[in-house]
């Protein structure tokens, strides 16, 4: 999935001012930089300002930028940082909760959400999507950077901060909440298999 | 080494790194040793096909919905803030924000297209790939890339069933889902070889190092190295336009690019934005060889030749008829020999002499006697 050649070489037109470039890494990664940050929090005004902030932040500041063979691997890095900075911001209305926060999770679920779980057909994986939702935020976020984003264990526990261990548990409780949904997951592939085989 | 995962169950499957890591992008190695390890335990295949199907769904669904226009928005707030040299005040503090961020979506939209390609409404729609469907281009599961890692060139079968060969290191991208709509569109970094399959009423087209190939059906070559400026398509038949994306949205992007016909290749230099358009090293006939058989020429006026070598070749010659119509010659145009040792050998036997000018072959000689 990486270039890494090519984003070196993406990355040094950005340091170098080429604005082309800019807009092209925000083409790259911004659907997947916003679908990040709702995995660490819900606050979708502080995930706006923070990737704002974000490439702003590069852009005023790309002569000082080291180099990189990921740009993905960066901006991940860098925008969970923003985000834990914003949130902790006093003039944040909703301070910034690492984990447990089940209920108000639960009555988080947008329209946007909704309108994906109806072309979502299969009841299956969104009933799977509904029980990573109601997981606790560093869970989900975990998660989606391991299985959406395909990190590897060592970049996740740089970008998260975490050791590799602390990972492997958050990924561990993660699947054994989430066991229940393989098992109809897969009972339901198991008979569609038999009925058409 | 398999002892390890006899006792395995999906979930520990799901966990465990070279597992995901083979599910995620398989190569030989680990389908070698996935496959190995179902021949040596059996009762565990069906709990590896639902390890398996369990790391692609947790791949889509962890994926968070994203609101729709955010993106965009971002995207104006920052070139305003670009724009004003600072950051901008954070939401709470300007109690203005909504109404200046109306204003600002105008004028910040205009500035960014004249560099970008914005996504904002307006724009050309040949334009469309660049805007909203790029965005999602980059990202999640109905992204298709392909690089080719091995030392030789690799085939790929796009879903209209058009071919393109990959050579070595080169990488191709698309949008599965976007790729189905109004136009069939590609990403290119490196060096491929594209045979298009017919659609007229979807149009094929090639995104590489700044520069856009378009076509209905035809095959050709597109090398745009990565980290070079320049890019070089090279069309074996049919016709392909080529353009960049223009200053102005609204513009058709495509009447400031050129055509290119068989035969013809084009060499674009991002830096200092110019066409060159000229004839292949080696034209390639675009007749079979029973349709160049026809031509066989006994005494024959030279200026029917070069018409002949026209069709043949899809190519422009260029000549005084009147001049040479007094040139005969006996001549046929099948064999292996090239076309520009054809013209080599026609231009001696007239004492005359070509060059080859923006794509076109231009003879200059004198009157026979």
């Amino acid at each position: 999935m990486d270039f890494p050649s090519s984003d070196f070489h993406l990355w040094n037109r950005f340091r170098e001012g080429d604005s082309q470039a800019l807009g092209l890494i925000y083409r790259m990664h911004i659907t997947e930089l916003l679908s990040y940050g709702y995995r660490i929090t819900s606050n979708r005004q502080v995930i706006k300002d923070s990737i704002h902030d974000l490439f702003l932040h590069i852009w005023l500041h790309r002569e000082k930028l080291s180099e990189t063979d990921s740009i993905k691997y960066y901006l991940f890095r860098s925008l969970r940082n923003k985000i834990i900075h914003n949130v902790q911001t006093p003039a944040d209305p909703s301070p910034f909760d690492p984990d447990f926060r089940i209920d108000e999770l639960l009555a988080e679920t947008s329209r946007e959400q909704q309108l994906i779980e109806q072309e979502t057909r299969s009841g299956q994986l969104s009933r799977l999507r509904q029980a990573i939702d109601r997981l606790p935020k560093r869970q989900q976020e975990a998660i989606q950077l391991r299985y959406f984003h395909s990190f590897s264990l060592e970049e996740i526990s740089s970008v998260m901060r975490m050791n590799n261990q602390s990972v492997r548990n958050l990924l561990h409780r993660a699947i054994l909440h989430l066991r229940d949904h393989f098992e109809i997951a897969s009972g339901l592939i198991l008979s569609l298999i038999k009925i058409f085989g | 080494m398999f002892e390890k995962y006899a006792a395995y169950s999906a979930e520990d499957f799901a966990q465990d790194e070279y597992f995901v890591g083979w599910v995620q992008s398989p190569g030989p190695e680990s389908d070698q040793f996935w496959n190995d390890f179902q021949e040596t335990f059996p009762y565990q295949r069906p709990v590896v096909r639902r390890a398996v199907q369990t790391v692609q769904n947790l791949a889509v669904a962890s994926r968070s919905a994203v609101p729709q226009g955010d993106a965009e928005e971002i995207w104006t707030n920052l070139q305003a803030s670009i724009a004003a040299g600072k950051k901008y005040l954070k939401w709470w503090q300007r109690p203005w924000a909504k109404v200046a961020a109306a204003a600002v979506v105008v004028g910040a939209g205009c500035i960014f297209l004249a560099s970008e390609h914005s996504p904002a409404t307006g724009s050309h729609p040949a334009l469309s790939f660049l805007t909203s469907d790029s965005l999602q281009l980059a990202s999640g599961p109905e992204l298709r890339e392909f690089i080719n890692t091995t030392r030789v060139p690799g085939v790929i079968i796009l879903p209209d069933s058009s071919r393109i060969t990959l050579q070595p290191n080169a990488v191709i991208r698309y949008n599965q889902k976007a790729f189905l709509g109004a136009t069939r569109n590609v990403q290119l970094v490196g060096e491929a070889f594209f045979e298009v399959t017919r659609n007229t009423e979807k149009p094929f087209l090639v995104y590489s190092n700044g520069l856009i190939t378009k076509v209905l059906g035809t095959s050709f070559n597109i090398k745009a190295r990565k980290g070079s400026d320049n890019v070089t398509v090279v069309v074996r038949t049919g016709k392909v336009s080529v353009f960049t994306l223009p200053k102005n949205p609204k513009e058709d992007p495509e009447s400031q690019g050129l055509i290119l016909r068989a035969n013809q290749q084009v060499d674009y230099s991002k830096r200092i934005e110019k066409f060159t358009r000229t004839l292949v090293p080696e034209p390639v006939p675009v007749l079979s060889i029973e349709e160049m058989q026809q031509f066989a020429f006994r005494n024959a006026p030279v200026t029917e030749i070069f018409k002949a070598l026209e069709k043949v070749y899809d190519t422009e010659i260029l000549f005084d008829q009147e001049l040479l119509s007094d040139c005969r010659l006996t001549s046929t145009l099948d064999g292996d020999i090239s076309l520009f040792e054809k013209l080599d050998v026609l231009c001696e036997a007239i004492d005359a002499s070509y060059k080859v000018v923006d794509a076109q072959v231009v003879i200059s000689g004198r009157k026979c006697r």
